[in-house]
């Protein structure tokens, strides 16, 4: 029972992740694709969201028919389950390399005028924002 | 379950009928679990809060070991409650072919008793025709008996004589979030001890 209870222990609890200092260059590198491609993940799931309401909003409209929005939505339900345990993932990763939660967090929201700021801090060119 | 080089996936369904709280108890699970370990939720929803697909969040679990490297995912999703979307629930659990394991999310309303029949039945008609697999002997379910606080809640074991295989009842208050953790806890404790078992790795 001990591996189970230190799991829960581990759900609701915060992580203990120790954040490394002083990363190489080949960590940096590795450190900034990983918050690219996690700014990609969010992006693309906020897509895929868009998406999925505006099929909603049509189907209850009658634009399009039951057939046509199971279509759309099973593969909203596999992209969703390629793109979001893919970024719940990647978030502790970038915490031990150094990167503050509240950027995850603001990226997580969209707000891309503060995350532009933090880009250009680590290097990352915030064009690369918008461009994903 | 699927399992991925250091990666565990385990999978759990809410289901229950329309407006019985599904998507509410996963959201109460939602906003306790920090930042780091879960990914974004997602809803298919009309409106007026109705889900009309699914619900879907992934649950990350971080070894607290540092030499462990396996990582445990859990994948919560919960189907439309409304009963002329069953097709809908028929397309969930194709979707999520390793179900693991089921939360009822029962209406305690004396008017709703036959609505939770009716979904009860038709799960375990959907798993058996889908996964192949029975309610109570391949997949664990435990049911969460909400709405404890309306006073026109039926008498508890009235619910529970609903349900011929569950492995739990918790009565629940979701927006409140009583006895919701409880229960996820003891899902997630069925579901994992059953697959140490068949992994051959139980404490």
């Amino acid at each position: 029972m001990g591996l189970l209870r230190s799991l829960f222990r581990g759900l609701f609890q915060e992580s203990r992740i120790k954040i490394k200092m002083n990363l190489t260059r080949e960590e940096l590198e590795m450190r900034n694709s990983a918050l690219i491609e996690y700014i990609r993940l969010n992006k693309a799931t906020e897509r895929l969201r868009c998406m999925a309401n505006d099929c909603t909003m049509l189907y209850k409209q009658g634009f399009i028919d039951n057939a046509f929005f199971n279509t759309v939505m099973v593969e909203t339900m596999k992209r969703a389950q390629q793109l979001i345990p893919k970024s719940g993932a990647l978030k502790s990763k970038l915490v031990q390399l150094g990167i503050p939660v509240d950027l995850l967090e603001m990226i997580n929201k969209g707000l891309y005028d503060n995350v532009s700021k933090h880009l250009v801090k680590l290097g990352i060119p915030p064009s690369i924002f918008n461009s994903l | 379950m699927k399992k991925e080089d250091s990666e565990i996936h385990i999978f759990f369904i809410f289901w229950g009928p329309s407006e019985a709280g599904k998507t509410t108890a996963l959201e109460y699970i939602y906003n306790n679990v920090p930042f780091l370990k879960k990914g974004e939720l997602i809803k298919i929803e009309d409106e007026k809060g109705s889900t009309m697909m699914f619900d879907f969040v992934p649950f990350v679990i971080l070894p607290e070991d540092e030499k462990s490297k396996v990582q445990v995912l859990f994948h919560c999703y919960t189907v439309p409650g409304q009963e002329q979307y069953s097709d809908r629930r028929a397309i969930v659990l194709e979707q999520v072919k390793y179900a693991d394991g089921f939360i009822f999310v029962a209406d305690s309303q004396m008017t709703r008793i036959k609505d939770n029949l009716e979904s009860y039945k038709e799960l375990k008609k959907l798993t058996k025709k889908i996964l192949g697999k029975e309610i109570g002997k391949d997949l664990p379910m435990v049911v969460f008996i909400n709405k404890r606080d309306l006073p026109n809640a039926a008498p508890v074991y009235l619910i529970k004589k609903i349900f011929d295989h569950a492995d739990a009842f918790f009565e629940t208050v979701a927006p409140r979030g009583i006895g919701i953790i409880e229960g996820f806890k003891k899902i997630s404790e069925l579901v994992l001890l059953r697959l140490l078992r068949e992994l051959g790795e139980e404490e």
